[in-house]
């Protein structure tokens, strides 16, 4: 787990229920993204629920994996396997290119 | 599936019930990742059916098709496929998402691979059986522990392989793998036992299931093979059934041995079943004595008979007891020398010698008597297991009881046997008695008749000057006749008493007698053979001017009789009898000899040595079975041997070998002596047998006497009584000693009270005994045997009564 980081610009968090395929499938994706885009100035956070399942209610999680964009704020959610790069980045609005 | 908003409103309704009724929960999201519609299904799984989600940020969708996504808040944790599709939604860019509960399909699936899991940790970890899976091919696919353990591959070197490497070449060779693999796939499942190899090429007897994998369509995928290493249960079923053959052949054994009582045909049998069914290369049997501490070789095996030849063991042969093997047998132990090379003791040197290497020596134990030792080797060392040793320990138990038993049994058939001659002994004796008893009632009787034709024929030899020589002749044959009687009867007794007398010997001719018997026993061989139709040619082998022998006439020419009569009855269909005489050696020390040779049925050894024991005869109520006694007895008297050749069918030779008289040996025949004889003698002849009393009152008569006579004892005495009183007293007394009522004894001591002077002599049948007893019973001055010679009854009257013939003259 990395910790929180007050200089960070990104701050994820990818909730799971276990490392399920699907799950592993989807930290391998955000991994991909997050090295590729934001290289340096994110933070990643996994989540279990399986270890903390109250977070699921108080953080308003209906299905994992979800990531949730912490930072910048507005916070953001997608749902699934994260295996449509383009549409995560648009989602997590990730301009394209290295920052 | 999208919803349009350019959807006819007809169809907009249908559509509408679709989602409405719809299994799949479906979704709309928008780009913000926040619910704007739900259908039931979809509110159902995600929060239960009461509550709503829309407006929920549930976030935007981005999943590969149909990916599997968990709801954690649904109460239990659900499992979802996820379908995602962009759409338009009010006129912006929305995602439809569509869910599906796959719960139970993964808890299915998880419930299927956790049991496969834990049945794959089970068969990799069981150690006890080889399991395996085979493709069709017999190639091996998974491998676990216990396969590992029993055949000695890790999984990685045997996987790929194809499990024929397990079997024997020559399982391989002859097919079997693919022939069980064959069966297992027509069958569904196979099972067989048999020995199979381990990596190091040792072997194992294993117990092998084979079934067959088929898949839901019944195509053959492969087969499951578990193995199981029985290799001691084998061995303990092998040892199991060595024990009961070992059992089964102590049974025949002792069965066989049971049936037999002499230890030659039990130590056979012992020995034939251990050759055959324990294939033992070398056994005999040998028996004890404690006494002497000494072995004897009794019985070899029939097959170790060569090798038993080149051992120099030979039956009835001594075998040394040496200090070590041997020594500790005969104590009663059972000693197993499984590697004869490497023992110096000279018994298992010699075993050895010939190749043999291991050796049991197996004591032959009765209570705490050893009897024997039974003696097994092999060519191999090592050879003997301890199974074997116990049944050979077992075995020799058993055969010494039997060889007690047998030694049993003939202790009570050789007592059976003593008693068995014994009373036979007893028996003969008794005929011996019976018959002595009769010979001599006959002899006295034969004597008495004989006296008047003796006394008569002598007479008239003597006083008949005027004789023809034809009448001579006859006389004299009739005076050689009585003579041979005579002796004939002295010699009945010789059966059951000692010799009575030495008869005087006189020189003897061969010929002479050869000639006679033949002329005597001419009715027997020429008459009533030819009766019978039986032609019997008798011809002489006469060697002339034989030198004479020392003998008794009489005796020889009965034994040649004998012999006679024996060489007619060996020839019931004929032949051709031989008399023959010869010289062997000098005229001076050499020996006649005699033959009687026929060409008859002749004689078994058992027979020939047993022809001349009193009783034994082969002519069953025709013989006596003392014919050839009597010629043994015979030579035994003479100092003459007797010999007999023969063999069945082949004729007999009874061979008669006298020793050549030397002239000191012949006594010259005396002379009768003419002078001295008295007469006019007042003589009583006294006998209860009238024909007796006048042929000897006649004889006496012719002598000049003065002759009277008495009919019995009582006359006889009251006669001689009354002659005293008269005055006119008898010079001397003749009476017989058997008369009824008053016999020879009492009339004897009547005379002597009356006139002890007067000379008393008692004429007996049994004369000859007496005399040789010398049992002159009291008042008796001298016994006569019977037939009375007048010779010698004159002698005896010139003795007594020389007074009276010289001086008183009645």
């Amino acid at each position: 787990m990395i910790a929180e980081q007050p200089d960070h610009k990104w701050i994820l968090r990818l909730y799971v229920a276990g490392l399920t395929p699907t799950a592993e499938r989807a930290l391998a994706n955000i991994k991909t993204i997050c090295t590729q885009h934001l290289e340096g100035q994110y933070a990643l956070q996994v989540i279990d629920l399986l270890e903390s399942p109250a977070l699921a209610e108080l953080d308003q999680i209906f299905a994992v994996p979800t990531l949730v964009r912490q930072l910048p704020s507005p916070l953001r959610k997608i749902v699934g396997d994260l295996s449509d790069i383009p549409k995560v980045m648009a989602g997590l609005d990730i301009k394209t290119g290295p920052q | 599936m999208g919803l349009h908003a350019n959807v006819p409103e007809a169809n907009e309704n249908i559509f509408k019930i679709f989602v409405e009724h719809a299994a799949d929960g479906m979704l709309v999201i928008d780009a913000g990742g926040f619910v704007r519609f739900a259908n039931p299904a979809a509110t159902a799984l995600f929060k239960g059916e009461t509550q709503q989600i829309l407006g929920f940020h549930i976030g935007v969708p981005v999943v590969e098709k149909a990916s599997e996504l968990i709801l954690p808040n649904a109460g239990t944790i659900r499992y979802v496929e996820m379908v995602a599709t962009d759409i338009v939604w009010d006129g912006q860019i929305a995602h439809l998402a569509s869910v599906r509960d796959v719960t139970e399909r993964k808890q299915a699936a998880d419930t299927l691979r956790k049991s496969e899991e834990t049945f794959r940790l089970l068969t990799e970890n069981v150690k006890d059986y080889a399991i395996m899976s085979l493709d069709p091919q017999g190639y091996i696919v998974t491998w676990n522990e216990g396969a590992r353990r029993l055949k000695g591959y890790d999984k990685a070197e045997i996987i790929g392989h194809s499990m024929e490497g397990f079997y024997s070449p020559e399982d391989r060779s002859a097919g079997k793998p693919s022939q069980l693999l064959a069966l297992a796939a027509a069958a569904g499942r196979c099972e067989d036992e048999g020995w199979r190899v381990r990596k190091d090429g040792t072997r194992f007897y294993a117990d092998v299931v084979l079934t067959a994998m088929r898949n839901a369509a019944g195509k053959l995928v492969g087969f499951a093979k578990i193995t199981r290493d029985i290799t001691q249960r084998e061995e303990a079923g092998r040892r199991l059934r060595g024990q009961l053959e070992h059992l089964t052949l102590l049974d025949r054994i002792t069965r066989a041995v049971g049936e037999r009582q002499d230890l030659n045909s039990i130590f056979q049998v012992v020995l034939r079943s251990l050759e055959d069914t324990l294939q033992i290369t070398f056994g005999c049997i040998c028996l004890y004595d404690s006494t002497a501490n000494a072995l004897r070789v009794s019985r070899i095996g029939a097959k170790s008979d060569a090798l038993a030849h080149r051992l120099q063991i030979v039956e009835q042969a001594p075998i040394d007891v040496d200090a070590n093997g041997l020594q500790r047998c005969v104590k009663g132990e059972l000693v197993y020398e499984p590697d004869l090379d490497k023992v110096h003791f000279p018994f298992p040197a010699r075993l050895a010698g010939v190749g043999l290497r291991s050796l049991v020596m197996a004591p032959l134990r009765c209570e705490s008597r050893v009897l024997g030792i039974l003696i097994v080797a092999r060519a191999e060392a090592h050879g003997f297991s301890s199974v074997e040793c116990e049944f050979l320990r077992q075995l020799s138990e058993h055969v010494a009881l039997a060889v007690q038993h047998a030694q049993l049994y003939d202790s009570l058939k050789q007592a059976y046997e003593d008693l068995r001659v014994t009373r036979e002994a007893a028996m003969q004796e008794e005929r011996l008695r019976a018959l002595g008893q009769m010979a001599s009632g006959i002899a006295h009787d034969i004597n008495n008749a004989l006296s008047p034709v003796s006394l008569y024929t002598e007479s008239l030899l003597e006083t008949e000057t005027n004789l023809s020589a034809h009448a001579r002749g006859y006389l004299e044959t009739i005076q050689r006749a009585v003579e041979d009687v005579a002796h004939t009867v002295a010699r009945l007794r010789d059966f059951y008493r000692e010799r009575e007398q030495q008869i005087e010997l006189t020189p003897v001719d061969a010929n002479l007698m050869v000639e006679q018997v033949l002329a005597l026993t001419k009715a027997r061989w020429h008459d009533q053979a030819l009766q019978q139709g039986v032609v019997i040619r008798v011809q002489t082998e006469l060697a002339p001017g034989l030198p004479r022998f020392m003998g008794v006439e009489a005796e020889v020419r009965e034994s040649l009789t004998n012999l006679v009569f024996n060489a007619v009855d060996a020839m019931p269909e004929g032949g051709t009898l031989t008399a023959r005489t010869r010289l062997a050696g000098t005229r001076t020390s050499g020996s006649v000899i005699v033959e009687v040779v026929d060409t008859g049925v002749g004689m078994d050894e058992e027979t020939r040595q047993k022809c001349m024991v009193p009783f034994f005869t082969t002519k069953g109520e025709r013989g006596t079975g003392l014919g050839l006694a009597m010629v043994f007895g015979m030579a035994e008297r003479h100092s003459a041997s007797i010999e007999i050749d023969s063999a069945p069918g082949d004729g007999t030779t009874a061979r008669l070998r006298f020793a050549v008289a030397t002239t000191a040996l012949v006594r010259p025949m005396l002379p009768p002596d003419p002078l001295q004889l008295p007469s006019n003698l007042r003589l009583l002849l006294v006998d209860d047998d009238p024909v007796l009393l006048k042929s000897l009152r006649d004889a006496l008569e012719a002598d000049g006497h003065l002759i009277a006579t008495a009919d019995g004892g009582k006359m006889g005495i009251a006669e001689f009584n009354a002659a005293l009183e008269r005055g006119a007293p008898y010079a001397a007394v003749i009476t017989d000693l058997g008369m009824p009522h008053v016999d020879g004894r009492k009339v004897a001591t009547a005379i002597k009270s009356a006139s002890p002077t007067t000379p008393v002599i008692l004429l007996t049948g049994w004369g000859q005994r007496m005399i040789a007893e010398q049992e002159t019973p009291s008042h008796v001055d001298r016994v006569l045997a019977k037939p009375p010679k007048l010779r010698e009854v004159r002698e005896v009257l010139a003795q007594l009564c020389p007074l009276q013939a010289l001086g008183l003259t009645p």
